[in-house]
């Protein structure tokens, strides 16, 4: 068997306590434990946890954004944590991260296509001659209209942008996508059509994607396997086949029973057309 | 106090025939609305993003940006909101209503510790003793999920989190007591165990005082949970009301169906069920249905002119044309919208 396209072995990050007078007196707490994971293509992982559990340290240190204090990240068999600069810059191309709000991370000042365009020159996955056409594919891909290419950000729905995000970081031919809630702003309408998208680019593009999310019932659809972070640690792996209302760790069951469900409303339905149709 | 038809048997919120105008009239963004909460009722106010639901608990506060045009009523406990002096609107922000944003940072204090901030509250709200005021406060503290409340009371807005300053807000504004409570997503940014504490706090107050509460979310499950009634909102208007049980089990409208569609994740199934398109911003909706265009029922019909709200049912309205026949639809007329791609 070779190496996968991710192994994540046992890292950990402790963020530096701040200069400030207020940060100097909290105690720097580890914000990522001994985390290890591994991912292939085509794989999708989903990563839940409350807020503040590590999920986008660790999406950062997995893409490099972040230095891990110990551990490895092997991206095809090869160490990112120890690799020089110079040589680290090519390969972080290929991990690319899709945040929460896509207001924050788009230029205003540039146009959506320029901003796609940059990302494929920038690489050389293009030429300047080239480089037009493939945007609009591009934007073709993410359900996006060829309009889009001159116009600004600020143009679009919250929705619209979170699909020039995903744009953007196709732009890079990435193997892999973090998705750090990337629906978490989002009405749950256009949730549900942005997690159809990425499930698609994941079937066209054989994709290997971090899927993270406060939203267990989301994590549970999207994701075949899932891990459950807790103050920096993984606390639990749900591996595929198990929905997580099997989970056993007593924090994952205690985010299960603190959610709000339908199911009640749904069992009490007594209509018989309805369950015929089903 | 206001009209007489609404005196007495009226404590509590009335929206009557609310519309609401901006670039003088041109642009509607929310078309002759009714709505009430009684005291100690709580209703879900739901629907996608800019069909107006933060206008319409805005205009309740008094809070609309200048210049729009504002058409209609607004009374609370009979009392004609829309035409109060800026004093007498004042006072009723105090106590009477009050809300809880989305955006938290807005209205904390940053010169004063968040203990003291709530106690000045119950203080200039009741006639309890200082000591006894900041009981309260570090136990409202502990109930929106401050852990160390006591010690953490001494602390300054800046020193917390984002999601901690907004349960700090929270409690602020439950500290004044309000008598109708507008909670705009009040919970969409906090953790479940943190949401679901939240939530019980608001039904014991709703129990114990009688708080009338108008709840904007767009997690049907929570409102689910917290709500007697939901009305579903859509492109400015109301398009479906009545008991939240009954309407989310057996909807009327499809648009409230493609909704619940959207919230379904069934393990297994390769996409989630979504509504496909956008809803029409304000100037840009048609005089026919506003969901026609994206309808899977949509009929001749549908189109020929506005869709009024019928009474479907004991206690239910809706606008459809259809809407006998939607109760008896599965979620799944809303399939996926993107293509799906075999590997
Ligand atoms: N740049 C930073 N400096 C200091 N502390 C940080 C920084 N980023 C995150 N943290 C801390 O790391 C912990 C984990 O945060 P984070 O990775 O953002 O979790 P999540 O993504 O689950 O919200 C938190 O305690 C947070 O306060
Ligand atoms: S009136 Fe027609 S288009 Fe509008 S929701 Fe009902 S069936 Fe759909
Ligand atoms: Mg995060």
């Amino acid at each position: 068997m070779s190496s996968p396209l991710l192994s994540v072995e046992g890292i950990s990050k402790t963020y530096q306590p701040g200069r400030s007078f207020l940060e100097r007196r909290s105690i720097a707490r580890p914000s990522l434990i001994d985390v290890s994971l591994a991912l292939d293509k085509g794989d999708i992982l989903g990563v839940v946890g409350e807020s503040g559990s590590g999920k986008t340290t660790l999406a950062r240190c997995i893409a490099m954004l972040e230095h891990p204090d110990t551990g490895r990240v092997m991206l095809n068999g090869e160490d990112l944590v120890t690799m020089p600069g110079s040589r680290l810059r090519a390969r972080r191309r290929l991990i690319q991260t899709v945040f929460q709000d896509p207001y924050a991370s788009l230029n205003p000042r540039l146009t959506v296509g320029s901003a796609l365009a940059e990302v494929m020159l920038v690489h050389r996955l293009e030429t300047k001659q080239g480089v037009r056409a493939k945007v609009m594919e591009l934007l073709a891909q993410v359900g996006l209209p060829a309009s889009a290419f001159d116009a600004y950000p600020n143009a679009f729905s919250g929705g619209q942008r979170q699909r020039i995000c995903i744009a953007r970081a196709l732009a890079a031919q990435p193997d892999i996508l973090i998705a750090d809630e990337p629906v978490s702003s989002l009405d749950v309408s256009i949730q549900a059509q942005v997690v159809n998208l990425l499930l698609d680019l994941r079937d066209r593009l054989g994709l290997a994607v971090l899927f993270i999310s406060h939203d267990l019932q989301l994590i549970d659809f999207i994701a075949p396997r899932i891990i459950v972070m807790l103050a920096g640690e993984v606390v639990e792996t749900i591996p595929d086949g198990v929905p997580i209302q099997d989970a056993k760790h007593a924090y994952t069951r205690s985010l299960l029973e603190a959610i709000p469900s339908l199911d009640h409303i749904f069992r009490a339905e007594t209509n018989p057309t309805r369950r015929e149709t089903r | 106090m206001g009209d007489s038809r609404m005196t007495g048997a009226s404590a509590g919120l009335v929206i009557d025939d609310l519309s609401i105008g901006f670039a003088g009239g041109r642009r509607e963004a929310i078309s002759s609305l009714s709505l009430a909460v009684s005291a100690g009722e709580s209703v879900g106010l739901v629907g996608e993003s800019g069909s107006g639901k933060s206008l319409t608990a805005r205009a309740v506060l008094g809070i609309l940006p200048p210049g729009v045009a504002v058409k209609g009523r607004i009374l609370f406990d009979g009392a004609s909101v829309l035409d109060l002096s800026p004093q007498e609107m004042r006072k009723l922000r105090g106590s009477g209503v009050a809300m809880i944003f989305q955006d938290p940072m807005s209205s904390l204090n940053p010169v004063l510790s968040v203990g003291d901030a709530i106690v000045q509250v119950i203080l200039s709200h009741s006639g309890v003793s200082r000591g006894e005021a900041r009981s309260r406060a570090v136990e409202l503290m502990q109930r929106v999920g401050i852990r160390d409340a006591a010690s953490r009371a001494s602390s300054y807005p800046h020193e917390f989190s984002g999601g901690m300053r907004q349960r700090i807000m929270i409690a602020m504004v439950l500290a004044a007591r309000p008598r109708l409570l507008l909670a705009d997503e009040p919970t969409t940014a906090l953790d479940v165990i943190v949401q679901a504490g939240i939530l019980e706090l608001l039904a014991d107050l709703r129990r114990s005082e009688g708080m009338g509460l108008l709840f904007i979310s767009h997690d049907l499950a929570v409102v689910a949970a917290v709500c007697d009634r939901i009305a579903v909102m859509y492109a400015g208007e109301i398009v479906e009301e009545g008991p939240t049980a009954a309407v989310l089990s057996q909807p009327n409208m499809p648009y409230t169906l493609g909704l619940l569609a959207s919230t379904r994740r069934v393990r297994g199934t390769r996409r989630l069920s979504s509504i496909a398109g956008a809803p029409p911003p304000p100037g840009e909706r048609p005089s026919s249905c506003r969901f026609a265009a994206r309808c899977p029922l949509v009929v001749e019909r549908c189109l020929a002119g506005p869709i009024p709200l019928a009474h479907v049912a004991p206690g239910r309205t809706a606008r459809c044309v259809r809407a006998a026949e939607v109760s008896r639809l599965d979620p799944s007329i809303f399939a996926s919208t993107e293509k799906v791609v075999h590997v």
